[in-house]
């Protein structure tokens, strides 16, 4: 023992003053901890995590504990000492104890004890700050005997440099799923555990150095091995750590324990940028607990179509945060006000920007044949989240929460701007300080970091998802991070219908609602014949024009235009004419803004497309087949143009029961035919003005078009529609189980034969509906058919939702037209838009209480008190 | 016995220290060479392996560790505080020791650093003074962070006070970086200001340490320079206020021509002018030139100009671009292309058109009783719009164009390449200059706290179907919080990336109609780049006479026939 303490006397005497360097680098870390120095900014320009400030700390510590005196490098100085080996090892361990582990755990200590933690905390920290050492001395103390003067400076910078840099860089280059190098960093169990690993590999790598001495370029190679060996492993989303364990695995698997998945409601959405077609549905399981939910996600999909396997499109991201992480994004996914009944009121409604997304099976390949139905064989899996309410406090300057693991404050409230500092009407930002504990053992912030919801008890309106800003960190490594950031809410607070103002803001409340992951489970089904409809978009888009360069009226600017083309002769090429064909197209997708509305929802440049069409319309006479070029695109109005130059062409080549329409206007064309079927005179009208159902029904009318107009008969627009017969209750019924709406609801509901299942899918789809203002198809037709069924509840959701319909976008006019239908079943004559936009209006004033049910006409009625 | 001459003594000298420490200088030279080129690839190349590596903060920093390490090593090896060395013995004289090691420095540090470094200014258009203040912030960074190293290395007598002296030196950096210092838009060119003439305070002071460790040998004498140098020269540095590299606004030149004709145009007017809303006409402008909107708004009494609603054609940037191109400049190039062409454009996104005059006044909320009693303002930037160059668009697709838009500034594009499942050119707006010494002549228009930067329109033209897309180069906003505007700036030399990409898809009706192959509608574009350059603001005044025919009453709507 003599000799220990002497030799390690002499290693105290040699690092001693490297050790004020450590000290004064320990002391500069607990300023930085306290923000005496470096202080939270309410406008940073930076934020960085909170490791990257303690990094120094740590470097130097690396540093100190790599050396030593330059006589112990040789093997002919130690192996000749009066010293054993395992005496010389316990003397500079001892060194490292107490140069290194016993400050840094006394400043970890000072950390918490200065914060007010208890001491339970403070000894939890205390604990892990030292394994974290005693893990770095593992590798520090052999690397000492490896790098000497200079060498230690390089071997140091290439060790950060694999560690931090070198690491991602391969997986992504590889091509391998792997955890974002960032989030491994943040996780102090993942970060000990990979280091234990790699101060084993380089105790090996020690040995062997002192057996056979390496050359300076195979030793310097080591650190930046070794820096890659410390990260890459733990970058695996599979690597086991602490954070991430289940904390109720039983729980999963009693309740999911012999469930059978429903997976329904298939949908391929496509946007430019996309790498391939995402095939979305949505994923069901009955029976979960209240205040649990899941995270789905594929772990395996094989796919089949015609009996080929369908190869999914290549992945082009690869980072992750790992499994359990996942349940982080589920805020973003799903309103939490169901999953917390003491919480809030049952008919909470959450404003969730965006489409709710259901969960994405695969990536199609884009060349997939469309209309071919697929078979799938899935393995789901799904990560559980139970969360549970933190606290609530008002929405004012100083409100507080304190629950044992974690705090925030609200410094500040800001009105009308985001979170970047633009201007914003409407917008809430909230600047907050937040407390979580963030031990390697006991983790609060992670994988799921609490969310603060803003509760509006007037309007039972819930803002859940959040834009946040820059963090700025500290002491995530210490036990307890504080983190102060800007968050705003991604639906404005302040704007008409939720019935926020600037006076009342003291009133709403902020609930936050904290969650832990349960486990995952994983579930396996097989599906087959799944339509996948025609969701097809081709990439072959041309971006958006946003801003119009013909300030006049673009429906003059575009028939102008046309008029200025220079027109081929009728018996040209068919390429010269494809050109023509080609150079129309290209300007009625430039003027496309004059099928705009105005705010009243009536079209801002009146009108139709019927003199253009004209112009083109000989031109398709004489080259038919130009007409399938038509088909190959989805934007805004073309569909509507080529129903116009169809019709037309059709007229032009005088096609039998082909004339003007007459109840959508004479631009649009009316195909009109009687003939006996099998038996019966069968009356059957086509109307070429109606919008067709989709790509497989629009091809099918352009080709038989294209027949008609090369025949000169109507034979193939007949055949086309050749299966038609009038609708049968139970075609009805097929529809309404596919696609549930109000429409056909009441259709089946005079049928005593279909009433009562029609019923009750509709109750059952309605109970599954997630509590979002803004519901999209399916979703909404659901809740319409809810409220065509007298539900109270779905009458103020429904009401809700018009109310804050934006009524700028796209669908405004046919969301609220349908809504209207939903409630007054008011079918001729269809109500203007003028009297949607008051109908809107009217929407922020009302509520269910002021209607009354007719159970006979299945529709509502405004009490006559209510009426203006 | 004779000595010899002082200068051979220096050169002897000079040359120990090469064949002493020629392989650091070496490293040092290829290390120099190889982060130059590194910086130039990892711009010209987008998602490469190098990109991903990532390798920039640590060839700076190895960089730093060697050129440290090499100042050291030449410095340590005569310590002049080491009495142990052989150079107080050798027949060289201090003086000339010190002499032979600043020779060496400058020769195996700065020179191959203004060497490396010159390659990448060429291609600028830089003229002499320039080049030489450029030169001069390398040799002042260097000299300034060499005779740091150098002092501190001449004042230890051992590796282990060199480290003592290194750490303190490190701690006094943070303490330094820890005081608060305004780093606002406007202090940011006095302090560039101060921070040279500290600077320059700090080298003298450095050296004249350095001088005193090596060649009196006074320690003391040179600790309490080195401290006091560094000590004093922050002070300087914030104390400095004269600020001589902000460069004033550009007025509009041809102001006295501009007028406003206001009111319906009469038909029979042939110069009615060029509308900024029909009933508000500017007359006066240049063939090319194209007047923007900074703000619109009445002069109201007791209150500040512009008042909160005030219209704008250059919005606050919402999405962190710095393109700020509208219509209007579109528009301008119409001349230049038949006129039946097809024209779409691609401009800024947070510009949706111009506002009425009714949705004007809404904003102010301003009915139009009040709004023609007022005297409004009327502030503009005129900018005029340049081609740069016409080229086969072929040119762009297959190799990588730069054109030097003035002395200093560069537009570079990489060719077209196959990036997240689209055909994307990156390339970016490249400025190198000196930053003390101004390159321009004014500084760019603001407008909503932001600036007004150079802005280029790419128009590929159709020359077959005589369709226009115009497309304003997406430009990164400039500030500090987007990280992909790369800033490499660095003491004293803008060298500035602001970078963009621009992603471009065969249009549709082509594809679906004449079958044209991508190569063949690549082959049947031109593209032409068109630099908007700053002309200068200017401010108009309207009358309330004037405003009441701007602001025409609105017709009444005829009623309904029975």
């Amino acid at each position: 023992m003599n000799l220990v303490l002497h030799q390690l006397r002499k290693e105290l005497r040699w690092l001693w003053p490297r050790w004020v360097v450590f000290f004064v680098a320990l002391i500069y870390d607990f300023v930085v901890q306290m923000q005496w120095v470096f202080p939270f900014l309410p406008k940073p320009d930076l934020g960085l995590p909170s490791l990257v400030w303690s990094l120094p700390m740590w470097i130097i510590a690396w540093w100190l504990l790599m050396n030593v005196p330059p006589e112990e490098h040789g093997m002919a100085f130690r192996v000749t000492r009066p010293l054993s080996r395992v005496q010389y090892w316990l003397a500079r361990m001892l060194a490292g104890v107490v140069l290194v582990m016993l400050p840094a755990m006394i400043e970890n200590a000072a950390v918490l004890l200065a914060q007010g933690r208890p001491w339970m905390d403070v000894a939890r920290g205390v604990a892990e700050t030292g394994i974290a050492v005693a893990v770095m001395m593992l590798w520090l103390l052999p690397a000492g005997t490896m790098f000497r003067g200079w060498e230690k400076y390089a071997a140091l910078v290439l060790f950060l440099y694999g560690a931090i840099d070198g690491a991602g860089s391969i997986w992504m280059k590889l091509g391998v799923v792997h955890r974002q190098a960032w989030w491994v960093m943040a996780n102090a169990s993942l970060m000990h555990r990979g280091a234990a690993i790699m101060g084993g590999l380089m105790l090996l790598s020690a040995f062997w150095h002192a057996r056979r001495p390496m050359g300076r370029l195979m030793r310097l190679a080591i650190p930046l091995v070794m820096g890659m060996v410390w990260v890459l492993p733990a970058q695996f989303p599979n690597f086991p750590n602490e954070i991430e364990q289940p904390v109720d695995e039983a729980l999963v698997k009693q309740f999911t324990r012999g469930k059978e998945i429903e997976v329904r409601s298939f949908e391929t959405a496509k946007s430019l940028e996309d790498d391939g077609l995402p095939l979305r549905a949505e994923v069901r399981l009955e029976g979960i607990p209240t205040g649990i939910a899941p995270y789905w996600r594929v772990e395996q999909c094989r796919i089949m179509q015609d009996g080929m396997e369908v190869k999914e499109a290549p992945r082009t991201r690869f980072d992750t945060r790992g499994d359990a992480s996942n349940v982080d994004a589920l805020p973003f996914q799903m309103p939490f006000t169901s999953l917390l009944p003491s919480s809030f009121p049952s008919d909470a409604l959450v404003l969730m920007q965006g489409r709710l997304e259901n969960v994405r099976l695969a990536m199609l390949p884009t060349d997939l044949k469309p209309g071919k139905p697929l078979d799938l064989d899935l393995r789901l899996a799904a990560d559980w989240l139970r969360v549970r309410e933190l606290g609530r406090m008002p929405l004012k300057v100083g409100a507080t929460i304190r629950a044992s693991e974690n705090e925030v404050e609200v410094l500040e409230v800001i009105v009308d701007a985001d979170n970047r500092g633009h201007e914003r009407k409407g917008a809430l930002t909230l600047r907050l300080r937040e407390r979580h504990v963030t031990f390697a053992g006991r983790n609060e912030a992670r994988p799921f970091m609490p969310v603060l919801c803003l509760w509006a008890a007037d309007k039972r309106l819930v803002w859940q998802q959040v834009m946040t800003g820059l963090d700025q960190q500290r002491g995530e490594n210490h036990g307890w991070m504080t983190l102060q950031r800007e968050v705003t809410f991604l639906w404005s607070v302040l704007s008409p219908g939720t019935g926020v103002t600037k006076e009342n803001l003291a009133q709403q409340e902020l609930v936050w609602i904290g969650g832990e992951y349960l486990g995952t489970s994983r579930h396996e089904t097989k599906l087959s014949n799944v339509d996948i409809g025609d969701g097809w978009r081709r990439k072959d888009q041309w971006p958006e024009t946003p801003a119009s360069l013909t300030p006049e009226n673009p429906r003059v600017a575009f028939v102008e235009h046309v008029k200025s083309l220079p027109k081929p002769d009728l018996k040209a090429s068919k390429a010269e004419i494809a050109r023509y064909i080609a150079a129309v197209y290209a300007a009625e997708v430039t003027y496309e803004h004059r099928e705009n509305l105005d705010e009243d929802l009536k079209p801002k440049w009146p009108g139709n497309d019927l003199e253009v069409a004209q112009m083109l319309a000989p031109y398709f006479r004489e080259q038919p087949e130009l007409l399938n070029g038509t088909l190959r695109k989805g934007m805004r109005g073309w569909y509507a143009f080529t129903d116009c130059v169809a019709g037309q062409v059709l007229q032009l080549a005088k096609i039998k029961g082909c004339t003007p329409s007459v109840s959508q206007g004479p631009h649009l064309t009316q195909y009109l035919a009687v003939r006996p079927v099998e038996g019966q005179t069968e009356t059957f009208q086509q109307r070429m003005a109606d919008p067709l159902p989709g790509l497989e029904s629009r091809e099918a009318f352009i080709q038989a078009s294209i027949e008609a107009i090369r025949s000169g008969s109507d034979e193939p627009l007949w055949r086309m529609s050749g299966n038609h017969r009038a609708r049968t209750d139970e075609d009805v019924w097929t529809d309404f189980s596919k696609s549930i709406s109000a429409g056909n609801l009441r259709y089946l509901a005079k049928k005593p034969a279909y009433r009562d299942k029609s019923v009750a899918l509709a109750r059952r789809e309605y109970e599954h509906l997630p509590m979002a203002c803004a519901l999209q198809q399916p979703e909404r037709w659901v809740l319409e058919a809810a409220v065509a069924l007298g539900d109270a509840r779905a009458l103020d959701w429904l009401l809700r939702s018009v109310a804050m319909k934006d009524i700028e976008h796209d669908d405004a006019l046919q969301v609220l037209e349908s809504a209207h239908g939903a409630m007054f079943d008011v079918q001729d004559p269809k109500p203007e838009p003028k009297a949607l936009r008051a109908f809107q209006l009217d929407c922020r004033k009302w509520s269910a209480k002021d209607f009354v049910y007719d159970a006979t006409k299945m529709r509502w009625e405004l009490k006559t008190e209510v009426k203006p | 016995m004779k000595t010899a001459p002082f200068l051979p003594r220096v050169v002897h000298q000079c040359r120990a220290e090469w064949r002493h420490l020629f392989g650091m200088a070496l490293l040092w030279l290829l290390l120099l060479a190889f982060r130059q080129w590194h910086q130039v690839q990892v711009v010209t190349t987008w998602n490469s392996t190098l990109m991903h590596a990532d390798l920039e903060v640590w060839l700076d920093v190895a960089l730093a560790l060697l050129g440290a390490g090499l100042m050291w090593r030449c410095v340590s090896a005569e310590s002049p505080s080491n009495t142990d060395t052989f150079s107080l013995t050798r027949p060289m004289g201090q003086k000339a020791l010190w002499c032979g090691k600043l020779l060496f420095l400058f020769s195996a540090l700065l020179v191959p650093a203004l060497i490396v470094m010159g390659f990448h200014w060429r291609g600028f258009g830089l003229g002499v003074a320039q080049i030489l203040a450029l030169s001069g912030a390398v040799i002042l960074a260097g000299t300034l962070l060499g005779a740091g190293a150098a002092t501190l290395t001449a004042l230890a007598s051992s590796a282990r006070q060199m480290i003592a002296l290194a750490v303190l030196a490190v701690i006094g950096t943070g303490v330094w970086l820890v005081m608060p210092v305004d780093l606002s838009v406007e202090s940011g060119n006095s302090a560039l200001c101060g921070s040279l003439v500290g600077a320059s305070f700090a080298l003298l002071g450095l050296l004249a340490a350095w001088w005193l460790a090596t060649v009196p040998r006074r320690r003391w004498n040179a600790a309490g320079v080195m401290l006091t140098t560094v000590v004093l020269a922050p002070f300087i540095a914030q104390a400095w206020k004269t600020d001589w590299i902000t460069r004033p606004t550009l007025q509009y030149a041809n102001a006295p021509k501009l007028g406003v004709k206001v009111g319906i145009a009469d038909p029979a007017d042939k110069a009615p002018g060029r509308g900024l809303w029909p009933t508000l006409r500017l007359t006066g402008l240049g063939k090319d030139e194209v007047a923007s909107i900074i703000e619109f708004a009445p002069v109201l009494k007791n209150a500040s100009w512009p008042p909160q609603g005030s219209f704008s054609d250059l919005p606050a940037n919402q999405n962190g671009f710095g393109h700020w191109l509208h219509s209007d400049h579109t528009r301008a190039l119409f001349k230049y292309y038949p006129p039946t062409a097809l024209w779409r454009q691609n401009v800024n996104n947070s510009f949706y058109g111009r506002k009425t005059l009714p949705e004007v006044l809404q904003a102010l909320r301003l009915k139009r009783e009040e709004a023609i009693q007022q005297r409004w303002r009327l502030r503009l930037v005129v900018h005029e719009l340049k081609r740069i160059a016409t080229l086969p668009y072929r040119q762009f697709w297959s190799q990588p164009n730069s054109f030097l838009i003035r002395p200093g500034v560069r537009l570079e594009f990489n060719p077209y390449a196959w990036i997240r499942e689209a055909w994307e050119m990156h390339g970016r707006v490249h400025r190198l200059s000196s930053a003390v010494l101004p390159v321009d002549a004014h500084h760019s228009a603001i407008a909503r706290d932001r600036e007004l930067g150079d802005n280029f329109l790419l128009v590929l033209e159709d020359r077959e179907l005589r369709e226009n897309l115009a497309i304003s180069v997406p430009l990164v906003a400039r500030e500090k919080n987007y990280y992909i505007y790369r800033n490499q700036s660095q003491l004293w030399q803008t060298d500035e990336n602001q970078g963009f990409e621009v992603r471009a898809w065969q249009r549709a009706e082509q594809k679906v109609f004449l079958q044209r192959t991508l190569d063949e509608w690549i082959d049947q574009q031109d593209a032409s780049l068109w630099h908007a350059e700053e002309r200068g603001i200017v401010e108009l005044e309207l009358t309330p006479q004037q405003m009441a025919q701007v602001l025409a009453e609105p017709q009444p709507k005829e009623a309904k026939k029975p």
